[in-house]
């Protein structure tokens, strides 16, 4: 084997091992990152990461034109699946959307007309961006409904817009 | 001529002696011009069949012996005699589910072995791994592996360190569905092996056992696969086939401990509590704080003053940990039935 050759492959190992060094002091510090349980297993035993629920909700994203729409309809995806069903259930469902939809909508709540003045494409990526993770977190911690409630109800109230009708 | 005895010639050749010497063999392949091992071939093809089939029943006890540790099988329990090779010979081929004995470890592998530096029994260590292998190769895990999943995975596991009762059984489940399988296989006498990792079908396999039955080992133990799955797959997928302690195994073993170190509660954390070590409620709040059981930190602090009989009372009881995994493999008939109590219990399949 020629000189070059093998100072070739010394360089290329050796560049290996700087990229294995810098994976595990990721792995390392991302796990300093990490507070309290994050893994959770539906029951068909399969493992659900916030990445795989972000992924069940807005699947692969190639319309950046379409963004906020994919965003909004994940959410409720995501809600859909993971709140509870039946009809005992539905008060309690309609107050969490509520909320999330003033969120999504900047304060727009909706009157006694059932009007909210304002529409899903008007709002911003970044609030979608929000819920979802205030979602995905949620699932996660396998939080109840109550939990979701009043987090998003909070954060209404704190960004000024206001209580919710019903209280 | 022959110098044999005419009436012992003639009992020879009428068929009718029952045992022919050493001596007399060696005389008659001469005489015959055949090589010896020629004619006892010969020889053996006309003996009466209970005496063939003591032969072969010495063959078979030899083969017992030369393969399995009986003494110390026997103290495990996992046989019930040591001298009665029929009893032994089915007990063993009813718990691997051969055909025959003769099957045992026809298949040999040579996981990463994770050993300690004393000396370990072979053929003990080499039962454990044939029923860890059977085991992996019994559950055929049905999810993909990607290595991707597992470095997102990674990070998420020290917290569950602090769930005693149902962290690592969280974990192992987790691992399972991104086709990394994790087994909890109790030790066996003299095998000094705290884990083993295996890549079976092509998917990483991961042994953890209770050597030194210690909580935070079953831990460190799972890091340090882990790692041997991260940056020794191919390699594992290659020497499965080859003899285990090649130095640069020993290296590799060095990078894995540190990673599990690291991971867990690197040296750092260690000195920055160690003037704290006897206030329990300060290493508590530290361990919270730094995300880990504070068994961890006490038992980095008991292995890096060698001081191990400091902080017995601060390690959790093991078994509360690996109740639901541990299946008492060797108390089981065969290892079908631990993989079946598994994937119902555990792996939800």
């Amino acid at each position: 084997m020629s000189d070059n050759k093998k100072s070739n492959q010394k360089k290329e190992s050796e560049k290996l091992l700087e990229q294995e060094e810098l994976e595990r002091m990721m792995l390392i510090s991302k796990a300093d990152e990490v507070v309290g349980e994050q893994l959770t297993i539906d029951t068909e035993g399969i493992l659900q990461t916030e990445n795989e629920l972000k992924k069940f909700a807005l699947g692969d994203i190639d319309d950046p034109e379409r963004k906020y729409d994919i965003y909004y309809k994940g959410i409720s995806k995501l809600l859909l699946k993971h709140l509870p069903e039946g009809k005992g259930y539905k008060k309690a469902r309609d107050f969490i959307y509520e909320e999330k939809n003033t969120y999504l909508t900047r304060g727009h709540r909706i009157d006694e007309k059932g009007i909210r003045g304002a529409d899903s494409r008007m709002g911003h990526i970044e609030d979608a961006d929000k819920i979802l993770e205030l979602i995905t977190h949620w699932i996660i911690k396998k939080g109840s409904m109550v939990d979701l409630y009043s987090t998003i109800r909070d954060l209404n109230i704190k960004l000024g817009y206001g209580k919710p009708s019903h209280e | 001529m022959l110098s044999i005895e005419k009436k012992s010639l003639n009992n020879i050749l009428n068929k009718e002696a029952k045992r022919v010497g050493i001596i007399t063999i060696i005389k008659l392949a001469q005489f015959l011009n055949l090589p010896i091992s020629d004619f006892v071939k010969v020889y053996l093809q006309e003996l009466p069949s209970e005496q063939i089939g003591d032969i072969e029943k010495a063959k078979k006890n030899n083969f017992i012996v030369q393969n399995f540790d009986l003494p110390q099988l026997h103290k495990k329990k996992f046989i019930s005699s040591k001298t009665d090779y029929d009893l032994i010979e089915n007990r063993i081929v009813k718990f691997f589910g051969l055909n025959s004995i003769y099957d045992f470890a026809k298949e040999v592998v040579t996981p990463a072995f994770s050993r300690t530096k004393r000396s370990s029994s072979d053929l003990m260590r080499e039962f454990w791994v044939q029923s860890a292998l059977y085991q992996f190769k019994l559950l055929e895990n049905p999810n993909s592996y990607s290595r991707e999943q597992l470095i997102d995975l990674i990070p998420k596991i020290r917290s569950y360190t602090k769930n005693v009762k149902k962290g690592l059984v969280t974990v192992v489940k987790a691992l399972f569905s991104i086709g990394v399988t994790v087994i909890y296989q109790e030790s066996l006498p003299n095998i000094s092996v705290r884990g083993a990792t295996f890549v079976v079908d092509g998917k990483p396999c991961i042994v953890i056992n209770d050597l030194y039955k210690r909580y935070p080992t079953l831990w460190f133990s799972l890091m340090h696969e882990l790692h041997h799955v991260l940056y020794d797959f191919d390699e594992i997928q290659q020497v499965k086939y080859h003899l285990t302690g090649e130095p640069d195994l020993w290296l590799k073993e060095e990078k894995a401990n540190n990673f599990a170190r690291e991971y867990l509660f690197n040296e750092k954390r260690s000195k920055y509590i160690l003037p704290f070590i006897n206030e329990s409620v300060l290493v508590k709040e530290y361990a919270e704080k730094s995300q880990v059981h504070s068994s961890i930190i006490y038992n980095f602090y008991m292995y890096d003053t060698n001081r191990w009989g400091k902080f017995k009372n601060q390690m959790p009881d093991i078994n509360l940990a690996i109740n639901s995994l541990n299946v008492n493999i060797w108390e089981n008939e065969s290892v079908e039935e631990t993989t079946e109590k598994l994937k119902k219990e555990i792996f939800n399949i």
